[in-house]
């Protein structure tokens, strides 16, 4: 807002113009009031009261419920439990968040013609996006075990073959944010869809007139056109996985050992053990983690998006 | 400020009308029972809601708590402040503690199963003498199933130590059957190994008892514990388990054995049902393919701990009526209506006066013949904080710690716990 101006000086172009922003009418207000009613009560007022539960000694253990200051975070910290599910959940999240975009972005060139054959195919790529986390987590625990079809197809040609994907710290991982990227890969590839037919086709025409390659228009003209879809995509898609629980847990369930045990499966532990404290040190971390991770992304691809 | 007053005068009376709605203690007979009860009760314990419904009037609300994710959904509810007029849940102490049952639970120590049920509330269901619980199933029974053909054709006998888990190992090695199946995928049968191991220095609880008082630690190097982990461990880098060890399920295993894919799985009596569909349903058949012995370090001792399926709790609601409603369900469900659960299961009484069904298959009579051998209480049962064990086994079976550090973070956990819960001794 009162950075805007520096941004379009940074960006080189001082007589662009900035946004139009119209005030919000004191008339307006009332159409904003259910959301704003709805954001506070189950939002902000949830978030607000939990936030002192993560410094307290709060667990099912006894009545007794003391401010014990960052004693939770230490607690979780000593015993790895805080690291490891940081570093396992934003590995995660940068894998998931990959996976969706690459492959949104792809199912989106194919499909940018709104053509019967394309629509089919679209509804066929946006079905994953419909069926429960869960059922899609044990499916695919189902597809990987080690008996499962995957390796019955693999087995075809390498007789005999019979990995443990998801017994492996690393593939499991590495799979199941495969299996989050393709789970919700389908809203990505709408938005994509819709930014891409947003670009007037003459400029593509001109370029490809003037003897530009398919990958040149690509990069130098529809990419950096895309960017409020891509701002978009980054973020919901990042956010989405920081957030991972579902998948996980019906995948995996933190395993093997401690290899795919989120923030949120750490907390959901925690809480099994009665320890509410550190469980819900763990979810203001993740809290914490969100924040971080998506004001400055916000930030920046915005200017990306200016720039462009 | 009329209008201030008017608002004052109508919350106050809304709050004294839903407290008068809470308590509800007016005398009356309570006309509903709400249950939270596990998913995967079995029909004997179903049908005993049912009977009980039909021979008192009183309407059973059964709150289904899933059995997969049974510990974390109950704690989950459970911290809202939500209480049910009965719960079904673990009788072990460990567990218990985390329900504060001083402060929720009501006292059923004059009850009269409690009498008639031997010493079983000496390591169960009660804590510091006041019992909580009334449970109504057999304990279920840890040791190890095996596949008796895999044995015969290598000539081996089934196992009744440790040493004997190695050298079938070793003698199954190269024969294509893996020797023992260990099921990562589904967490809780890492923990059961380790936990045999510890079973034969376990005698009277006095083992679990010395840890919960604080006398000796887990990560003691020359404690039982700590060397059931080094042992589980042992196992698994001398290639004992499934190549799929760390991802498979304890169906997995069962099917395994029954199969003849894998020797043995240490696993616990309740998974008959599991055994017994793998095998069609068929018992004979069942009996023919896969038997089951005790296994400890040094001898043949089975460690037992009571199940959460048919052992139940009636928490103070506040509402004198349901609680007492609470308590007639309890004096049906190990009274009058006990001998009718007993046969339906068919299940070995725990509760003196009733008799014991005939119809039991060879495979279910091996199991009250390893609890009638001396087995001892799993040591984690009793103990606070003993909750956290199959993360630190999930993890020496992926080899993510070590032996010394689990048992570590193990005795840490236990501390932590044993503080909370203000046990003596810390």
């Amino acid at each position: 807002m009162s950075s805007a101006p520096h941004r379009s000086r940074r960006a080189g172009h001082p007589a662009r113009r900035e946004p139009h922003r119209t005030p919000l009418r004191p008339r307006w207000i009332g159409f904003a009031l259910p959301s704003l009613v709805l954001v506070f009560v189950f939002f902000v007022l949830p978030f607000v009261l939990n936030v002192p539960f993560a410094f307290s000694s709060w667990s099912g253990y006894n009545q007794d419920v003391r401010f014990i200051g960052f004693s939770n975070f230490a607690l979780l910290w000593e015993r790895g439990i805080l690291q490891n599910s940081i570093g396992i959940t934003v590995a995660y999240a940068v894998i998931a968040m990959t996976v969706q975009n690459v492959v949104s972005m792809s199912l989106a060139l194919a499909l940018r013609r709104t053509t019967r054959v394309n629509s089919v195919f679209r509804s066929v790529f946006f079905l994953p996006v419909l069926i429960s986390p869960l059922a899609a987590g044990y499916i695919w625990r189902a597809i990987m075990s080690a008996d499962g079809p995957l390796n019955g197809a693999i087995g075809l040609f390498l007789p005999g073959f019979d990995h443990a994907w998801l017994g492996d710290p690393t593939s499991a991982l590495v799979i199941v944010a495969f299996v989050d990227g393709w789970k919700w890969s389908g809203i990505a590839t709408l938005v994509y869809i819709a930014g891409l037919n947003s670009i007037p086709a003459s400029i593509l025409e001109a370029a490809a007139i003037d003897g530009a390659t398919a990958w040149q228009r690509f990069w130098c003209i529809s990419f950096p056109l895309l960017a409020p879809a891509f701002t978009f995509n980054v973020v919901t898609t990042l956010i989405g996985a920081l957030s991972a629980y579902d998948v996980v847990a019906s995948t995996t369930g933190g395993g093997p050992g401690v290899s795919t045990v989120t923030l949120n499966l750490a907390a959901v532990q925690q809480f099994g053990l009665s320890y509410f404290g550190t469980a819900s040190a763990l979810s203001l971390t993740v809290t914490v983690l969100v924040i971080l991770t998506a004001v400055p992304l916000v930030a920046w691809l915005r200017r990306r998006e200016v720039a462009a | 400020m009329k209008w201030k007053s008017g608002v004052a005068l109508l919350a106050t009376a809304g709050v004294v009308a839903s407290l008068a709605a809470c308590s509800a203690s007016d005398g009356a007979p309570a006309t509903k029972l709400t249950i939270w009860h596990n998913s995967a009760d079995t029909p004997a314990v179903l049908d005993l809601y049912d009977r009980f419904e039909a021979e008192s009037g009183i309407d059973v609300e059964l709150v289904d708590i899933p059995s997969d994710s049974f510990e974390t959904t109950t704690t989950t509810k459970w911290a809202t402040g939500d209480r049910p007029d009965i719960l079904e849940y673990h009788p072990t102490r460990s567990l218990l503690f985390a329900l504060n049952p001083a402060q929720n639970m009501q006292d059923l120590s004059d009850m009269a199963y409690v009498a008639k049920s031997g010493s079983l509330y000496d390591s169960m269901g009660s804590v510091d003498g006041t019992v909580y619980a009334a449970i109504t199933g057999f304990p279920s029974i840890f040791g190890v199933f095996y596949n008796k053909a895999a044995l015969a054709d290598a000539g081996l006998e089934p196992p009744t130590s440790f040493s004997d888990l190695s050298s079938i190992c070793d003698a199954l090695a190269g024969s294509g059957v893996a020797p023992i199946y260990e099921s990562g995928g589904s967490a809780w049968p890492t923990q059961i190994l380790p936990l045999l191991y510890v079973s034969d220095s376990n005698e009277g609880d006095a083992y679990g008892a010395a840890i919960a008082s604080n006398e000796s630690a887990l990560d003691d190097p020359d404690g039982a514990f700590e060397k059931g982990l080094e042992a589980y461990a042992g196992l698994r880098d001398r290639g004992c388990f499934n190549a799929d060890a760390t991802s498979a399920t304890f169906e997995d295993a069962l099917a395994a054995v029954y199969g003849g894919t894998a020797a043995m799985t240490a696993l616990h009596s309740d998974s008959y049902a599991i055994l017994l569909a793998a095998a069609g349903g068929d018992a004979a058949a069942l009996d023919a393919a896969v038997g089951f012995v005790p296994v400890s370090a040094d001898s043949p001792v089975a460690a037992y701990a009571s199940s959460p399926i048919g052992t139940f709790y009636a928490p103070k609601t506040g509402d004198s009526a349901r609680e007492a409603a609470a308590r007639e369900f309890i004096e049906f469900a190990t009274g009058t209506g006990y001998q009718d659960l007993v046969d339906a299961g068919p299940s070995f009484p725990v509760i003196d006066g009733a008799t014991t069904p005939s119809d039991f298959s060879e495979l279910q009579l091996s199991f009250k013949a390893a609890y009638d051998a001396g087995a001892t209480v799993a040591v984690n049962s009793n103990v606070a904080g003993f909750g956290a064990l199959v993360t630190e086994t999930s993890k020496l079976l992926a080899g993510q710690t070590t032996p010394a550090d689990a048992a570590k973070s193990m005795q840490d956990q236990v501390e932590q716990a044993s503080i909370a819960a203000g046990l003596p001794g810390w």
